[in-house]
């Protein structure tokens, strides 16, 4: 009775029992889903990062206020980055502000409740998704956890039926069932170390914007 | 430009690569992991299933046994003195012929060259057909190899009786005596061993109502592996199932 249990990976995942089998799937999806959301937020944020630094170094730079902005605004929307439209934004606001010829506190006032209000729109963008993120780092180990509980409840339920019990018997049951946890784990992780990463990036970029908005109404109130 | 319009950037490109990661995930998981668990098969039963044949006609030719075999020599001898002579010859004849099969087929009988029951029953009762075609008479020849018969089977017993003096010997060397046993404990034993003196299972069949003895003796009977056993292969069957009783005090209740 010369017998050799093979347990290789596909072996361990068709071979678990179905509820197990649905948590896996499940969690394959939100790892996938997890995973798309690490590789998009990367881009993103990379990009958001490059081009903040760009248009500082640009506006500080600029010799004329009005010439930049022209050549900022004529940047199709797509191309620009948060920090652009925040500054486009005001930057509207204030010529329109301008031609009705209120008071200065007036102006100043309006300028920058525009630039606050594409502030809030491009932090919500950019933090789009991250909840996901977070929620995945959470539970996803949880989902993986009961389906290797249910796994092991079967393979011990299966244990009651033999009549001489040895590991032989529960070793593979339990093997299928720590799969699942092994795939909540594998989601989970990157999540949170993504989540967390991602998370003090923006946080940075908020920083960041918040003091343009303030430097830049500074600029304009100095506007003759 | 409203948050419905807006999408976002890098979509495809995430993911292709998040499809990457999970694909690199699993090729590692299929390829790198394959836990297999061989059984290890601890039963190597019968190797010496067909050999008492062939190892006959050599047993008679090597005398250099230990003690025991010796013994039933001169109690064969004694009975037929003059008509073993052809039975002896014959084998002799054959033996360049027959002797290199137990060598290639069987090496674990070879280096027990003693004359055992079996092999030497089934001579017997061959080589005594041959020698009546010679003329002799067959009640005669009946009579001879019952007689040899009752000899070797007290040879026989006797050498298992030895050997499991000599397990029991072993075992209660090593047993250690608990505490407080009660003078007329008894356990008994049932022991499977393997050919090579290990011990595969012991079983408890009556335990002494003292459990700490009962379990001193199932220790002492794994510490002792492996038993002692004759090096005969064809005595092996005697102690495949071995039913063992110790007492610690006395002996007698054994009996």
């Amino acid at each position: 009775m010369q017998f050799t249990q093979d347990l290789s990976f596909l072996h361990l995942i068709s071979n678990a029992s179905v509820l197990v089998q649905v948590v896996m799937g499940l969690l394959l999806l939100v790892s996938m889903t997890s995973w798309l959301y690490i590789f998009q937020k990367l881009l993103v944020l990379r990009r958001e990062k490059r081009l903040t630094a760009e248009f500082e170094q640009a506006f500080w730079g600029a010799a004329n206020l009005n010439e930049f902005y022209k050549l900022v605004s004529a940047i199709p929307d797509a191309e620009r980055g948060a920090l652009q439209r925040i500054f486009v934004a005001g930057g509207l606001e204030f010529s329109k502000l301008k031609k009705h010829a209120l008071g200065n506190d007036a102006l100043m006032e309006g300028t920058r409740r525009a630039m606050r209000a594409a502030y809030q729109r491009e932090m919500d963008r950019l933090e789009n998704h991250l909840a996901f993120l977070a929620s995945v780092g959470s539970v996803s180990p949880y989902v993986g956890l009961f389906g290797t509980v249910w796994g092991i409840m079967n393979a011990f339920r299966g244990l009651a039926n033999v009549g001489q019990a040895t590991l032989a018997h529960v070793a593979p049951g339990i093997a299928e069932a720590l799969v699942a946890t092994a795939m909540g784990l594998f989601a989970a992780i990157p999540a949170v170390l993504a989540y967390n990463r991602y998370s003090h990036d923006l946080n940075r970029l908020a920083t960041h914007f918040e003091s343009f908005g303030e430097e830049f109404s500074n600029v304009l109130q100095r506007q003759p | 430009m409203t948050a419905a319009a807006y999408r976002e950037p890098y979509r495809a490109q995430a993911g292709v690569l998040a499809l990457l990661v999970h694909a690199a995930f699993f090729t590692f998981l299929y390829f790198g992991v394959s836990w297999q668990t061989f059984q290890v098969e601890s039963m190597s039963v019968e190797l010496w299933d067909g050999l008492p044949v062939p190892a006959a006609t050599g047993a008679e030719a090597a005398p250099p046994p230990p003690p025991q075999p010796i013994a039933p020599q001169p109690v064969e001898a004694a009975p037929v003195p003059a008509e073993v002579k052809p039975d002896i010859v014959l084998p002799d004849k054959q033996k360049p012929a027959s002797r290199p099969p137990p060598k290639v087929a069987s090496k674990p009988v070879e280096p027990t060259r003693k004359p055992s029951l079996l092999e030497r029953y089934g001579i017997g009762s061959s080589d005594g057909g041959a020698a009546s075609g010679n003329g002799r008479g067959a009640g005669q020849v009946q009579a001879e190899v019952a007689r040899e018969r009752a000899g070797r089977l007290s040879a026989t017993q006797k050498i298992i009786a030895e050997y499991v003096a000599r397990i029991r010997a072993k075992i209660k060397g090593n047993v250690i005596v608990p505490p407080d046993v009660p003078v007329n404990a008894l356990v008994r034993f049932s022991v499977t061993v393997l050919p090579d003196g290990t011990v595969m299972s012991a079983r408890l069949t009556q335990s002494s109502t003292f459990p700490a003895y009962d379990v001193a003796v199932e220790r002492a009977i794994l510490k002792s592996q492996p038993l002692p056993l004759p090096q005969d292969p064809d005595l092996f069957n005697n102690f495949r199932e071995l039913r063992l009783c110790f007492s610690p005090f006395r002996e007698d209740l054994c009996r």
